[in-house]
């Protein structure tokens, strides 16, 4: 029997291609597929989610309303100013808006399912008059009306459901991520839409829309002291602070409305009970 | 190329043995058919994309054994296995090898 | 943001040191595979007819992983579909070095053919969500001994 070992060329069992360039063609692929899918779920899910009904709404939300203790004169003041911030803001009917006061540092406010508002002491020790006031609970009202927290939710949910579908079984989790600043995108578009709503309806409120920057003024001020990354706008879900005092500055003038006004002052017994507030949550 | 697996050929002498060549190949499908795939496992039936996906591998893998018995100037394969592993998930690996020999 | 910087610090190693491993071991094949080129290895199952030879089974495994780069090439790759091309270069080292030590335990035995070789590839860590990242390749076959030359 004869033999004759002879040499197999190299490379034949294997493909012959740059790892890195494989690498390179893949992950924008991935990306770009990624994106995609986040984009058409989150308007496809936003979409639908703004025709679940505000009583499922509410029904979702309700573990969360026994939670925050009223806290008599502070809610009582904030009541009044929601109610005339409701009033003027036209909402659909059956829809209610539950405000939350929060004896807590954070200087935020935020809406969220059910038509709950939390507005933080935080905040409210900073605001220099009432028109900031009523400015930013009709933005976060206005998200209420928007439907926005369900949006979100529904968004959120959705997305999170498909890229675990579709990466699930492999550790991309990674890439997952790419697909959140998209959503962030959608948010800054919602809130530009909710500062547009709640500009209206201080307008509607006091014949003037002056006074409505200071919260965002105040906003601005805050996160400078508190360290300032104001440059980074993709990370943040809001749109920054001084193009938000443009938007609604032009916004103003666009729509006629004045913008200077006299100013309502906070009576100073809200402040000395938000003080008293504070010191009880020391206790 | 005569490709057999057989290891003797009636009526054919073989001339020269030439060692083992092999050809492999791993592919995998995208991701769409692999959730239609796990889709199907409720209802059970034949998974036709996997079908393929092997299909497709199995004959890679012999093009590629084929291209290493031409380089070293075989005439044919014999005694010809296959195997199948899954290497990871949702991707199959089809090995094939075979003596490479001159026949007469 | 922490876990970026992870994944990244893995990729590069896994780039880095994976390629030059692979590279080294390519090289190292190559040598040995010129080395041992005259043993022959044959996958048929029936010895030259006439002569009178010794047998005994040999064999050679390896185990072998795949990089963190390349396995993440290969996730990705399950989503297009196509060749999984990490996983050629992987299978392809594990072959031919569990055939090289098939050989050489065949060579120490001074084995002048070795018949009916078969090939047996097992995946055998899952690793996390069911990603594999080993396989261990195994050559047997059996090798045709000159007879010893005593009683």
């Amino acid at each position: 029997m004869k033999f004759e070992q002879r040499d197999i060329p190299e490379g034949i069992n294997v493909t012959q291609v740059h790892p890195l360039r494989e690498l390179a063609v893949l992950l924008g692929g991935a990306v770009l597929l990624i994106v995609l899918l986040v984009y058409l779920l989150g308007l496809s899910a936003g979409f639908l989610a703004r025709y679940i009904p505000f009583e499922m709404e509410l029904e979702l939300a309700s573990s969360f309303s026994e939670e925050t203790k009223s806290e008599g004169d502070i809610q009582r003041y904030l009541t009044r100013i929601n109610d005339q911030v409701v009033a003027a803001m036209a909402l659909p009917e059956g829809m209610q808006i539950t405000l939350h006061y929060n004896n807590d540092d954070t200087v935020n406010a935020f809406a969220t399912l059910g038509g709950h508002v939390v507005v933080f002491r935080g905040l409210l020790e900073k605001l220099p008059n009432e028109n900031a006031l009523a400015m930013l609970l009709a933005h976060e009202i206005a998200h209420v009306k928007h439907r926005d927290p369900i949006v979100s939710v529904g968004r959120g949910l959705t997305i999170s459901a498909v890229l675990g579908l579709v990466l699930g079984q492999s550790d991309l989790g990674v890439l997952g991520d790419t697909g959140l600043y998209t959503l962030l995108h959608f948010n800054r578009e919602m809130e530009r839409e909710a500062d547009r709503e709640a500009l209206e309806a201080v307008y509607r409120i006091y014949g003037h829309t002056r006074g409505a920057d200071d919260l965002f003024r105040v906003l601005q001020t805050y996160r400078e002291e508190a360290g300032g990354d104001d440059g980074f706008e993709v990370l943040q879900t809001h749109p920054l602070d001084w193009k938000r005092i443009n938007a609604i500055d032009s916004l103003a003038r666009t729509n006629g409305w004045d913008v200077e006004g006299d100013i309502t002052p906070i009576p100073e017994t809200f402040f000395s009970d938000l003080k008293r507030s504070e010191k009880s949550s020391e206790e | 190329m005569l490709i057999s697996n057989m290891e003797i050929l009636p009526g054919k002498q073989i001339q020269k043995h030439l060692g083992l060549v092999q050809g492999s190949s791993v592919r995998a499908k995208h991701v769409g058919r692999d959730i239609m795939a796990s889709l199907k496992n409720i209802f059970g039936g034949e998974l036709k994309g996997y079908t393929e996906l092997l299909q497709e591998s199995r004959d890679e893998a012999m093009d590629r054994m084929q291209q290493q018995a031409q380089a070293i100037g075989a005439n044919a394969i014999l005694n010809v296995r296959f195997s199948t592993s899954s290497v990871a998930q949702g991707a199959a690996e089809i090995y094939v090898y075979g003596s490479a020999v001159i026949l007469e | 943001m922490i876990e970026l910087i992870i994944f990244l610090v893995l990729m590069t190693l896994g780039y880095l040191v994976g390629q030059y491993a692979e590279k080294r071991h390519y090289e190292s094949i190559i040598k040995r595979e010129q080395k041992l080129k005259n043993l022959p290895t044959i996958a048929s199952r029936f010895p030259p007819p006439g002569k009178r030879l010794d047998q005994q089974l040999v064999m050679g495994s390896t185990v072998i992983s795949i990089d963190y780069f390349k396995r993440f090439i290969a996730t990705l790759r399950n989503l297009f579909g196509g060749r999984v091309t990490s996983y050629e270069s992987l299978l392809d080292r594990a072959r031919r070095e569990s055939l090289l030590r098939m050989k050489e335990q065949a060579n120490e035995l001074g084995a002048e053919y070795v018949f009916n070789v078969k090939y047996e590839t097992a995946s055998i860590s899952k690793g996390r969500n069911n990603t594999i990242g080993s396989v261990e390749v195994l050559a047997y076959g059996t090798a045709l001994l000159r007879p010893s030359e005593a009683p």
